[in-house]
């Protein structure tokens, strides 16, 4: 019954999109958008150094390499402001960064020394005054645009480096006059010093490498997306199955299977097996195809595989009882997709590993498809094995259990006539 | 008009009905109904929308529990809790039960499968099926591409693939174009004569006097009379008539035909002779011999028997299609 049942689903040219095409498309469309792979200029940032010198040209480089911006946002130089904002009226870059032109003088760095030197005694004396901000410009098309935030950060990390040169430059100069405390002169040429230490200590890269997990690899997030993705459809199209059921009832063939010699629950059984079983070689598919295609990897393989089977059967036991209740076709795919779409939006499908803000993780924990993405985001994203994953196997297999009888128990009732 | 044909007498029916009761609610579906069919018969469940007929059917295919009663296929008991009996029957339920994404051939395989049927025997199941509906020629195309009439002759054929010994039909013909209707009839009739025996249930009454040698008529959810179709319309009392034409001379005619042994009554209408007589087939060489012994020149003959709307009319007092 499961067979044959089976055979007569992956004829349905719906059952296929559901189950096989939707979920790959999605989760490589999600994966390349939160990822880095294949998508170079998704976010396209101009940049200009006013009157420009070997200075400030090596300071923005070693911000622009300290940044290692990934290869959706590419950084393209322009000679001048008008240039900038041109580029962002044509759309041919989507946000600008003004560097101001006396970075790297003498009196640009003297100016930032003295405020770096008040920072440097209110640490220790507790005064309340701060430096001025050495003024970088971002300008954009929209203020809460994506590639104006890139250009932000960006603006920001060069900034940094200059105060990392500062910084090394006030430090080293505190150290010197605390050690020639007794002196009644310094050096004449301090400043210059001063100005050759902050440009050094700003260009030197720093002496620790950000270490990037693979969230945020093209690779990997798509290692996350996948079985995200293939949890909403799993949803969707257990749906499917379980309405295609109750248009079964109307339609006739299952009072014809009725009248057939096999036992009413082989039917019920077969019916429901045949929709896991599609359930899972979609999810397995889905694997092995971001695996091969994607290089993705979803993680510990044991783990992967208990969670699919685990998060299948807890996706299945819900969407085929909630359909089960409808009365019509029409009430079965309106409760499969409404459900379908909130459970996914609660639970966090659409949103990247960690984005949620906490009240709503705290929701979609309340969803399995929350838990399963916990499960599925420590396995590719977090690199833990088995063990990491057993309290959300725990919890999937429970919904999965208390779904499944009541599945069995409804469905039961509609092949009854 | 049905074909006259021996039907088995060996005292082992098919199907068995004795005493079925089912309620739904407090309204009785079924109220005590009995009933049997012996192989090779054919026998008619006619009645209107509601009377009962699907309950009956669905009782007797054990797709539906029955509150009481009894119901043996082939002298095995039908159940809900056994299920070989019904390896006996093939069903046709009134909607057409097919999966329109598949091709006749692939619907087939697919209950056929269910049915114990594999390999080569299925295989040629679903040819010889295929070519009694007269779908081979279409085996491979969709469900869903064929006309109304073929999907109904496909749902024949699914029901019919395992060679039943009782072959159910729930009006198999609603909603039907006329030539797949008698397409329908003719297989029916054709499986009846191979002996087959055959519950066919309609509100066609034409189509009961056409296919059926017993006809149960039900109302209410009850059988309110059973027999053949001249039984019925004898518990009715009403007469055969024979219309005859004589060229000019009807009134001659219909003195002769007066004179006749068992002739209750003879009415001239116009240029016609009608004469009201029981079991009016045996009596036709009788009154052509005494036409042409008076020489009077028979132009035209018909037998116009009472039919089963008339004694459904008579036992319910209402029309078939109400």
């Amino acid at each position: 019954m499961t067979w044959l049942d089976f055979k007569r689903r992956i004829r349905d040219k719906s059952a296929i999109i559901t189950s096989f095409i939707a979920p790959f498309v999605l989760a490589s469309i999600l994966g390349l958008a939160f990822g880095n792979a294949q998508t170079a200029g998704l976010v396209r940032v101009g940049i200009v150094i006013t009157n420009p010198n070997a200075t400030s040209i090596s300071i923005v480089n070693s911000g622009l390499a300290e940044a290692a911006l990934p290869a959706y946002i590419t950084v393209k130089r322009f000679n001048s402001v008008s240039q900038i904002n041109s580029g962002i009226s044509n759309h041919t870059i989507d946000a600008g960064i003004i560097v101001p032109g006396d970075l790297g003088s003498k009196s640009s760095f003297t100016n930032l020394l003295k405020n770096i030197k008040n920072l440097y005694s209110t640490l220790f004396v507790q005064s309340s005054k701060l430096p001025d901000k050495y003024s970088i410009a971002v300008i954009s098309s929209g203020s809460s645009s994506i590639p104006n935030q890139v250009a932000k950060g960006i603006a920001a990390t060069i900034d940094s480096r200059i105060y990392t040169g500062l910084l090394v430059a006030a430090t080293t100069e505190a150290t010197s006059v605390n050690q020639t405390k007794s002196a009644t002169t310094t050096t004449a040429n301090s400043s210059n010093d001063f100005l050759s230490l902050s440009v050094q200590g700003a260009v030197t890269p720093l002496p620790f490498t950000l270490k990037s997990s693979d969230f945020g690899s093209g690779k990997n997030i798509i290692g996350y997306f996948a079985p995200s993705m293939a949890i909403v459809f799993l949803f969707i199209g257990a749906g499917m199955g379980a309405r295609g059921i109750v248009a079964e009832r109307s339609s006739g063939t299952l009072t014809r299977l009725a009248a057939a010699p096999v036992k009413s629950g082989a039917v019920v059984v077969g019916k429901i097996l045949s929709i896991l079983v599609l359930s899972l070689v979609s999810v397995f598919l889905l694997w092995g195809e971001t695996a091969v295609i994607f290089g993705a990897s979803w993680g510990n393989p044991l783990g992967v595989a208990l969670l699919i089977v685990a998060t299948t059967l807890a996706m299945c036991g819900l969407s085929i009882f909630l359909t089960s209740l409808a009365k019509t076709e029409q009430q079965a795919f309106s409760a499969s997709a409404i459900v379908g779409f909130a459970l996914a939006l609660l639970g966090g499908n659409f949103f990247p590993p960690g984005s949620l803000p906490p009240w709503m993780q705290t929701i979609s924990l309340m969803t399995p498809n929350g838990w399963a993405l916990v499960g599925f985001g420590r396995l590719s994203q977090e690199g833990l094995g088995l063990s990491g994953v057993l309290g959300p196997i725990e919890v999937l297999g429970t919904i999965a259990l208390i779904f499944g009888i009541a599945s069995l128990l409804r469905i039961g009732r509609v092949v009854e006539l | 008009m049905k074909i006259d044909k021996a039907v088995g007498t060996s005292g082992l029916a098919v199907l068995e009905c004795s005493h079925l009761v089912k309620s739904f609610g407090s309204r009785k579906a079924v109220n005590d109904i009995s009933f049997q069919i012996d192989p090779g018969e054919c026998y008619g469940m006619l009645g209107p929308n509601g009377a009962g007929k699907t309950t009956t059917i669905s009782i007797a295919c054990g797709l539906l529990q029955k509150d009481s009663g009894l119901v043996k296929v082939n002298g095995k008991e039908l159940n809900h809790k056994s299920i070989l009996p019904k390896r006996d029957i093939g069903y046709v339920p009134q909607d057409l039960a097919l999966y329109p994404e598949l091709s006749a051939s692939d619907n087939l395989r697919f209950f056929g499968r269910l049915y114990g049927l594999s390999g080569r025997e299925l295989e040629g199941r679903i040819n010889e099926t295929l070519e009694t509906v007269g779908l081979i020629d279409r085996r491979d195309d969709r469900i869903e591409s064929f006309s109304g009439g073929m999907k109904r002759r496909a749902n024949i054929a699914a029901g019919l693939l395992h060679k039943p010994s009782l072959l159910v039909l729930d009006e198999p013909t609603v909603g039907v174009d006329p030539q797949s209707r008698n397409a329908i009839l003719e297989a029916v009739q054709l499986l009846s004569n191979e002996g087959m025996a055959v519950l066919y249930t309609t509100h066609y009454m034409e189509e009961a006097e056409r296919l059926c040698d017993r006809v149960g008529i039900i109302d209410k959810g009850q059988i309110v009379a059973e027999g053949t179709r001249r039984e019925l319309v004898e518990q009715l009392g009403s007469l055969d008539r024979i219309r005859i034409s004589v060229s000019g001379m009807h009134r001659e005619g219909a003195e002769v035909l007066r004179k006749l042994d068992g002739v209750q009554e003879v009415i001239e209408i116009g240029d016609e002779i009608e004469v009201l007589i029981p079991q009016a087939r045996l009596k036709l060489p009788s009154v052509i011999e005494a036409l042409v012994e008076n020489h009077l020149p028979l132009t035209s003959l018909e037998v116009v028997e009472p039919n089963l709307e008339a004694v459904f009319l008579a036992l319910t007092g209402r029309e078939l299609r109400d």
